[in-house]
């Protein structure tokens, strides 16, 4: 055990009950016929809040809200590597993704777990192809993103994706394309673009994507696929988030543009 | 194309093939593509895509603050914002009391009386290593060592070259406009660097500061700060005409959007009435 941290109680409480659909009192309004929670169709992803340079301590930096699911990301660099890590003639890119210790359900450890480090992985194999890491001798790029709040762990991974890239363009790191991210979770055999906690586990063999992309160029950087899934069902998983992407693309070019607008 | 054109990555900038592709751009076949986020940019036919944040690039001859990060084999690491470390020979600093000999080997192991991990330098670009990164050098009494003040960091590409990079604002208080983005604002020195002991050139102590110096170093940092807001080229000029401008506000108050619009506004006013 960590002594040195002030340790957060065993059980944590809702501060407030009507904030929570789940709480006693609060009725959900009914689901329409064929829609899911707040009114979404089946491929609807929730809808996105980026906003870059709010971390200005940063080179670049980018916030993702989608729904609950909050997501900060910042990029320090390219600055030089140190000697121990090595001569490189490429640049390298590190990432350290975390989700904060209040973040999910269950409590986090402050140190990284295992989890969290396969997903530090998948944002450096989803963001290489698309960084010009020639240009970049000697150099390391180093992206850290914190999880401020969980709301569907796959949603929150292509979230972070998404908001790495557009951290990466913000701190002006040369690139061939920004690169979007989408997840869906299959509900009762059926894709169901970006969903939220809730309404993954009720199945057992819940199964889930998330695919990064390059929108413009049209290739696909990274997919990560959980759980049984037939071959049909997968195609047409891969078709929504790839149409998804290009959704995610429009609002990552808009808040570029955004914030350019606001320092002139 | 107009002139201020915002794109992104792999945005077409454009697909003439009578333009050539320079810095922030890619060929994709015919077209050439955006790799940055930024403000295109033409000069003739070369096309270049200038993004909103850079680290700072460098030439030979820049003035530039920086802080040392490492003491390494007859070297210092430099951190000049740049993509690598910069690079301070020990064999071009300055020896204190101005002798001119070879350094030996007992030299190279009291570098740490020289300049520490963390301390701040303003030194001169000399020259560029192979892999890019900036050979310094403090071999005149206008470098070396900082002291007495405090460190602003603008973007780099804010900060104007100009004949002199040395000023004195108020009769009280030094600027030095680092070209790197590094601007350092201090005490005005009270004895000229010929004047000093040889052991003052490097020392780590600072001289009294009065509370009135302090207002004024805190009211220069927060004009150069207003300045970097409003993303307004800095000079001595505007920097001087922002000072005067804010003299009938309270330091703090500097900081508040209303006022920055106002005191930047009426100090680039007066500095473009001046360069007329």
């Amino acid at each position: 055990m960590d002594r040195r941290r002030v340790q957060g109680p065993e059980t944590s409480v809702v501060p407030f009950p009507l904030l929570d659909d789940a709480a006693p009192g609060v009725v959900a309004p009914p689901l329409q016929a064929g829609k899911r929670a707040g009114g979404r169709r089946p491929e609807d992803m929730r809808p996105i809040f980026l906003r870059t340079g709010l971390i200005s301590q940063a080179s670049g930096s980018a916030y993702i809200e989608m729904g609950r699911t909050k997501v900060a990301c910042a990029v320090y660099g390219p600055r030089q590597i140190k000697k121990q890590q090595g001569f490189s003639e490429q640049g390298r890119l590190y990432c350290e993704f975390k989700f904060a210790t209040f973040a999910c359900k269950k409590r986090r450890n402050h140190q990284r777990d295992s989890q969290e480090k396969e997903f530090s992985q998948v944002i450096v194999q989803a963001l290489t192809p698309s960084i010009r890491l020639e240009k970049l001798p000697k150099s390391v790029v180093d992206i850290y993103v914190t999880v401020v709040e969980n709301d569907g762990t796959a949603s929150c991974l292509a979230a972070a994706i998404t908001a790495a890239s557009t951290a990466l363009a913000d701190a002006g790191v040369e690139m061939i394309d920004l690169v979007a991210a989408a997840s869906l979770a299959y509900q009762q055999r059926r894709p169901e673009g970006d969903a939220p906690t809730g309404e993954n586990t009720r199945e057992a063999g819940a199964a889930d994507l998330v695919l990064a992309q390059m929108p413009s160029l049209g290739d696909v950087t990274h997919l990560l696929h959980r759980g049984p899934v037939d071959w049909a069902q997968m195609s047409r998983a891969v078709e929504q988030c790839i149409d998804v992407c290009a959704k995610i693309h429009a609002v990552m070019v808009h808040s570029l543009r955004e914030h350019s607008a606001a320092e002139q | 194309m107009s002139e201020q054109t915002f794109v992104t990555p792999a945005e077409v900038v454009t697909s003439d093939p009578s333009f050539m592709r320079g810095h922030g751009t890619y060929q994709e076949g015919k077209d050439i593509v955006s790799a940055v986020a930024g403000v295109v940019e033409q000069v003739n036919k070369l096309v270049t895509v200038r993004p909103l944040r850079t680290r700072y690039g460098g030439e030979i001859g820049d003035v530039v603050v920086g802080r040392i990060t490492e003491v390494a084999q007859k070297r210092w690491k430099v951190d000049v914002n740049a993509r690598q470390d910069g690079v301070l020979l020990l064999s071009s600093v300055n020896l204190p009391g101005g002798v001119q000999r070879r350094k030996s080997e007992s030299d190279e192991l009291q570098m740490r009386k020289f300049f520490t991990e963390g301390d701040m330098v303003v030194a001169e670009a000399q020259a560029f290593f192979q892999d890019g990164a900036m050979s310094l050098h403090t071999r005149s009494l206008k470098y070396g060592k900082l002291r007495n003040g405090t460190l602003v960091v603008v973007p780099p590409s804010l900060v104007l070259r100009s004949r002199s990079h040395f000023h004195t604002i108020a009769n009280s208080v030094e600027v030095i406009l680092g070209l790197n983005g590094y601007i350092w604002v201090c005490k005005r020195a009270t004895k000229a660097p010929e004047e000093m002991d040889p052991d003052e050139l490097y020392a780590n102590v600072n001289e009294d500061i009065s509370n009135q110096e302090r207002e004024t170093i805190a009211r220069v940092c927060n004009c150069l700060q207003a300045l970097s807001k409003r993303l307004i080229p800095i000079d001595y000029t505007v920097l001087a005409f922002a000072y005067e401008a804010s003299l009938d506000r309270e330091t703090k108050e500097l900081l508040e959007p209303e006022v920055i619009e106002a005191v930047t506004t009426e100090a680039v006013a007066r500095a473009a009435m001046v360069n007329e």
